[in-house]
């Protein structure tokens, strides 16, 4: 398809749009304090928070960017689906209840509650700003890349308009807007994905085992213009030749779903830790059934063809053009373009509750009115969308997946160990933690800079993930200087 | 009356001990599935392309981790709300 304006999907993304600053400007008048700025005031419903979470969870990687992966990839792509709802298990079972009776708004608070240090509050504060950071690159880029076709501008412009379009949400009614944007987004989703999947079968002509079967007992056509059996195809190793790599991107996924920031803060915007528990079931069932669909939408795009060879981002959304046409790709990019807003819009807030109320009130004791406070944090969240804006056009032309994956990487190096320390492990000592933070932080990060995915062929690290080393090193550290830790 | 308050906060923390006695358990069965998904996946590359009912084993089992962890969720939810 050309990429010009199309002004059908140009009027169903102002509706999206409208309605969200709509919601904002509304729900702005309920926020009075920080807590309600932060946390919503606590007071979300349990199945409201599980679909908002499911709104928050599915980015524009779990749309745009698995689609692309399997589309291009294969079962690698796949793997993302599998590993990133495998993540919730850790946070059901071992965080969600004792995360909520310990904290605040921040997970920096979380730490805090037993430890009552400040060197403790900078590192997690550090860490949550680097990993929001890291995860909000590739929803910008995933904007951009879905303004192109949507709207026929450029990448840049479309960088810029969500960024504004965010800060705007954020800036206004922070939890409480987020939380109605993220609701309605996830659901929205779930029947995109739901309508494409039926579409992709329909238009195949088979139901869903003979539609995988079909692939299987075929070749497959890759973007690149090589050809490779069904069997190859749907078999890891065509992304990762290096199997450590597949290793490393599996334990990634399963431990950093629950030590993402933005995942943990909303947590702290349900009323006790029951709603924790049953928002996060709610979310297991939705993001569960949108991964499965995912593997269809990945496989229709390449069964059909409807991918572009230069981005694979746009693999969901052309796949939606082949089979409805201009209405049904309006339709699923303008709800990309949501789940775009409602996830940014989450990331912001856990980075503005970190340099605000972590960095700014706490660390450096700040003790201001709740309005300034309150002034302090909307600044804030101002200022990392206007960062999130230049790191998305440096960024242009990722795998948003694939970003997103080591995001993941470094937040359970940086913040899982910690975290499970905190809560399980009566020997925890503050130094350890302290310790455990800054080493998964830097060796993830460190990894990454070294690694394939920026050095290219003369990369120093062989794997394109860090998790298999990071993960591991963070936690010895912790539990090392931990247990080493003279009493008295 | 305090003999009661006491009995509450004792039944409470007994009762989240066994909440977490369970969890604890389903996090170690979900955890060998997927380390055995994973080990598959890293080093026996070849049984993941067996073919299964029209599918083949990596599908199958990828499939069935997503849904399992829906599974276990919603048995997890089920006991500790029973334990509540």
């Amino acid at each position: 398809m050309d990429y010009s304006f199309q002004p059908l999907a140009f009027l169903l993304f102002a509706i999206i749009v409208g309605v969200t600053l709509a919601i904002s400007f509304w729900a702005a008048r309920r926020v009075k304090t920080s807590s309600h700025y932060y946390v919503a005031g606590g007071g979300v419903k349990w199945l409201m928070n599980g679909i908002a979470f499911a709104g928050d969870y599915l980015s524009a990687a779990s749309f745009l960017g698995i689609a692309g992966l399997i589309a291009f990839s294969g079962f690698d792509g796949f793997m993302y689906s599998i590993g990133f709802l495998a993540g919730w298990v850790v946070a059901l079972l071992l965080v969600a209840e004792p995360l909520r009776r310990m904290g605040k708004y921040t997970f920096g608070d979380a730490l805090v509650s037993v430890f009552n240090s400040k060197r403790v509050r900078l590192a997690a504060a550090v860490s949550t700003l680097v990993v929001s950071i890291f995860y909000l690159i590739p929803q910008i880029v995933g904007a951009g890349s879905i303004v192109q076709p949507l709207l026929g501008l450029q990448y840049e412009v479309g960088v810029v308009i969500v960024g504004a379009l965010v800060i705007l949400i954020v800036a206004t009614a922070g939890m409480v807007s987020t939380t109605y944007v993220q609701f309605i987004k996830g659901f929205l989703l779930l029947i995109a994905a739901l309508g494409l999947t039926v579409g992709v079968l329909i238009v195949a002509g088979k139901d869903p085992v003979s539609f995988i079967t079909t692939i299987l007992d075929g070749n497959v056509l890759l973007p690149g213009g090589t050809t490779v059996t069904g069997d190859v195809f749907l078999s890891p190793g065509l992304k990762y030749k290096n199997p450590l790599d597949f290793a490393s991107l599996a334990l990634g996924l399963i431990l950093g779903t629950a030590a993402l920031p933005h995942v943990l803060i909303r947590y702290y915007t349900v009323p006790t830790p029951a709603d924790a528990r049953k928002s996060t079931v709610v979310a297991i069932g939705a993001i569960g059934v949108f991964y499965i669909l995912t593997l269809f939408l990945g496989l229709g795009a390449n069964y059909f063809r409807t991918y572009d060879a230069t981005n694979q981002n746009l693999s969901a959304p052309l796949l939606a053009y082949f089979i409805g046409g201009e209405i049904f790709f309006a339709f699923i990019s303008s709800i990309a373009f949501a789940t775009i807003l409602g996830t940014v819009a989450g990331l912001i807030m856990a980075a503005a509750g970190a340099i605000a109320h972590d960095i700014y009130t706490e660390y450096l004791g700040n003790e201001r009115s709740d309005a300034v406070i309150l002034r302090m944090s909307k600044m804030t969240a101002v200022g990392v969308g206007v960062l999130a804006i230049v790191l998305g056009i440096v960024a242009k032309g990722q795998n948003v997946a694939f970003l997103v994956g080591l995001a993941f990487a470094i937040a359970a190096s940086a913040n899982l160990p910690a975290l499970l320390c905190t809560i399980f492990w009566k020997g925890a000592k503050e130094r350890g933690i302290v310790a455990g933070i800054w080493t998964g932080l830097i060796s993830s990060i460190f990894l990454i800079l070294i690694s394939p995915t920026v050095m290219g062929a003369g990369a120093i690290f062989p794997l394109e993930n860090p998790g298999i080393v990071s993960i591991p090193l963070s936690l010895a550290v912790t539990v090392l200087l931990s247990i080493t830790e003279k009493k008295g | 009356m305090v003999d009661d308050r006491l009995d509450d906060s004792m039944a409470r923390r007994e009762a989240e001990r066994r909440k977490f006695r369970v969890g604890f358990a389903l996090f170690v069965v979900y955890m060998v599935g997927y380390t055995l998904f994973t080990l598959a996946g890293t080093f026996f590359r070849g049984i993941l392309t067996v073919r299964l009912g029209g599918l083949n084993v990596g599908v199958v089992s990828g499939m069935l981790i997503i849904v399992s962890a829906i599974v276990i969720a919603v048995l997890y939810n089920w006991f500790a709300g029973k334990t509540e």
